[in-house]
């Protein structure tokens, strides 16, 4: 079955300030999605309530993925399901090794029936972060402790090609990244990129775009999403602004 | 003595059972002074409701069932309620005169040797609970290195209690340069309410070092007072590896004297609360020498609503010259209705220290690193232990055995997810 996610009438809020009002989005495997927006309009709000985030609260619509509406599962359930989140700005876990975490959150996934062996996990590992150019050593080293904001990044996508997700969520990989990091960073999204995973890129800049080519670019503002189109909107963003779109889509925001 | 009328009968009964004078005179004195002394002051737990100091001795009691299996090579005993149940000294070593004997058996054979060492190891501050022990203690282990004697292997004591209040004594004595390492283990072989007024006294002459793992996993029926003394002679060392996640109420004075000229001590301690267990930890470290060096570094996971004071306590003795001490404590707080008391002080009486300081933190679990967790679809009880383990590794990292790492996170996974 092709993996689905359907956002139906998304309504977020946080501390009784509604952020999201109403968002429809409908990403399938092999597709790319692409949210961007400026600032403040509530990307990052879109991603963590679709994994979860207790901070969140949904008061309206629906989020299916495969067809079944995981609002009610904790985070962990839906990851368990497919749902996988890039996050913008990982956490640093002391104590505890990057071999450990990701065999740890791999087998999670995969359920006991189907655990890797120590071995095979190893050698998925060493595979893994060779397509993202990190150095083998970072096994042994603590999740994200002294790791620069690229190498963060790179982890994040290293967990994305180890977990192996029906539907990813790429909040703002691409922020505070060099260009060399960037080419890194997309290669490996790009490599796991298949039919049976969809992809939602969540950005601020179409920089990113560039490297991993989206199918459909949905512009997200005033929580909702305002104008959606091909990649040609991606490139007409970064000549024109967000200042065009405002203008083009005030109609639609006052609906 | 054998003339004099002895009023109190449990000691009467110890030296009608045979007991040499010097120990009955020992426990006349202790019990004598039991009267004038009161319970110790602890910071922060009231334990005048314990009763601890109402036990009575019940002596010794048929061991029910065989000894669990060791898989020590050196030298291994098994007690319950401090009655011999099993064990053996590898042959090399009871050939280089190497002891490991149950309290009673080690009367018997060692007989006067014990007089300079047997309950002579008194706290720097005697309270009635160990005027009590010394008064009563009746069973326990008994190990002994002679001079020059080097054990790679460690030692297991394995001690299981239940039915009955005990007042169990061990006893480690490393005589010159001798070196040991000893894993001691307590057990419960029933959940039924009993009190245990424990000791433990170590002896290292000069140059020994005694490295002793405590694992303490008694039922939570036990009330315990386990004070741990060791008395250190010139450039003697001990490393403590204590490890507590059993017992309802407990209380221990880990007191470390650093009597000779360069002694060293290291301690580690790991305590693992749940429910309503009440756990008071003092390590002390008592500098009556120069160029002594103490180290403390402590970890606790605290759950549900159990509490933990641990008092961490260097002394530096005016004229003590040279001396090092450090102390580091952390706890991470599982649940909002548990809490911990944690109170490093140090006393220092001379000018010449080459370094002494202490760091002391509570913390609770970072919910967004639970999250972060979760989001890899760890369910949040393995994620919860992952952080636990996280927490406790910096310190398990520099523990020497590997057993005691693993038993330390098995009953770290057992606590959490209960």
């Amino acid at each position: 079955m092709t993996p689905t996610l359907e956002i139906r009438d998304l309504h977020v809020s946080i501390d009784e300030r509604e952020i999201l009002s109403g968002v429809n989005l409908t990403v399938k495997g092999g597709e790319v999605h692409a949210v961007m927006g400026p600032n403040g309009t509530g990307k990052t709000t879109l991603a963590s309530t679709l994994m979860g985030h207790p901070r969140y609260r949904v008061t309206k619509g629906e989020v299916l993925l495969d067809g079944e509406n995981i609002l009610g599962m904790k985070t962990d359930e839906r990851a368990r399901r497919g749902l996988f989140l890039a996050m913008q700005y990982p956490l640093e876990i002391s104590g505890v090794t990057m071999a450990n975490f990701l065999r740890t959150a791999v087998n999670s996934v995969r359920g006991e029936a189907e655990a890797l062996p120590v071995m095979a996990f190893h050698k998925m590992l060493l595979d893994r972060m060779k397509l993202l150019d990190i150095d083998q050593r970072f096994a042994e080293r603590y999740v994200n402790e002294g790791f620069s904001g690229g190498e963060k990044k790179r982890n994040e996508i290293l967990q994305l090609a180890m977990l192996n997700p029906r539907i990813a969520v790429l909040d703002e990989i691409d922020s505070g990244l060099d260009i060399d990091a960037m080419k890194i960073v997309s290669h490996g999204v790009n490599t796991v990129l298949n039919p049976n995973m969809g992809v939602l890129i969540i950005t601020h800049y179409e920089r990113i775009l560039r490297y991993i080519h989206p199918d459909r670019v949905h512009i997200l503002m005033q929580g909702k999403v305002v104008l959606s189109g091909g990649p040609e909107l991606a490139e007409s963003l970064e000549e024109r602004g967000y200042d065009w779109v405002r203008t083009e889509a005030d109609p639609a925001v006052a609906e | 003595m054998s003339d004099t009328l002895i009023e109190n009968t449990h000691i009467a009964a110890r030296r009608a059972a045979g007991e040499p004078d010097w120990l009955i005179a020992r426990r006349l004195a202790a019990w004598e002074k039991s009267q004038t002394l009161a319970l110790p002051r602890l910071e922060k737990t009231d334990i005048s409701r314990w009763k601890l100091e109402e036990a009575l001795p019940a002596g010794p009691t048929e061991a029910p069932g065989a000894a669990p299996a060791s898989s020590a090579k050196s030298a291994y005993l098994a007690t319950v309620n401090g009655t011999a149940a099993g064990g053996f000294v590898a042959p090399q070593l009871a050939a280089r005169g190497v002891e490991l004997l149950s309290f009673e058996a080690a009367l018997e054979k060692l007989g006067e040797r014990l007089e300079p060492f047997l309950l002579t190891a008194e706290p720097s501050t005697p309270d009635v609970l160990t005027a009590l022990h010394t008064a009563y203690a009746d069973g326990g282990a008994v190990l002994y290195v002679p001079k020059g004697v080097e054990i790679e292997d460690p030692i297991e004591i394995h001690q299981s209690f239940g039915k009955v209040s005990s007042y169990p004594h061990t006893l480690i004595v490393l005589d010159d340069m001798a070196r040991a390492t000893v894993v001691e283990t307590l057990t419960s072989f029933d959940e039924e309410a009993l009190t245990l007024n424990a000791a433990l006294e170590v002896h290292l002459g000069q140059g020994a070092f005694l490295r002793y793992a405590g694992i303490q996993k008694l039922s939570t029926g036990v009330r315990m007072t386990y004070p741990h003394t060791a008395i250190l002679d010139r450039d003697a060392g001990i490393e403590w590896i204590l490890v507590s996640s059993g017992g309802g109420r407990v209380i221990t004075n880990n007191e470390t004297i650093l009597a000779g000229e360069g002694a060293h001590a290291q301690s580690y301690a790991v305590f693992l609360t749940g429910g309503r267990q009440i756990l008071d930890i003092q390590t002390r470290m008592q500098h009556y020498a120069s160029h002594t060096t103490s180290d403390m570094d402590s970890k606790g996971v605290l759950k549900d609503a159990s509490r933990v004071t641990y008092v961490g306590f260097t002394n530096i003795r005016k004229y003590s010259r040279g001396c090092a001490s450090w102390q580091n404590e952390k706890t991470l707080m599982l649940s909002p209705d548990c809490r911990a008391d944690l109170m490093p002080l140090l006393w220092i009486d001379d000018d010449d220290v080459v370094r002494a300081g202490h760091a002391a933190a509570a913390g609770q679990v970072n919910p967004e690193q639970l999250y972060y967790l979760m989001t890899r679809g760890v369910p949040e009880k393995e994620a919860m232990l992952l952080l636990v383990n996280g927490f406790l590794e910096t310190i398990i990292g520099r523990i020497p055995l590997d057993e005691i790492r693993e038993e330390i996170m098995s009953l770290a996974a057992e606590k959490v997810k209960a």
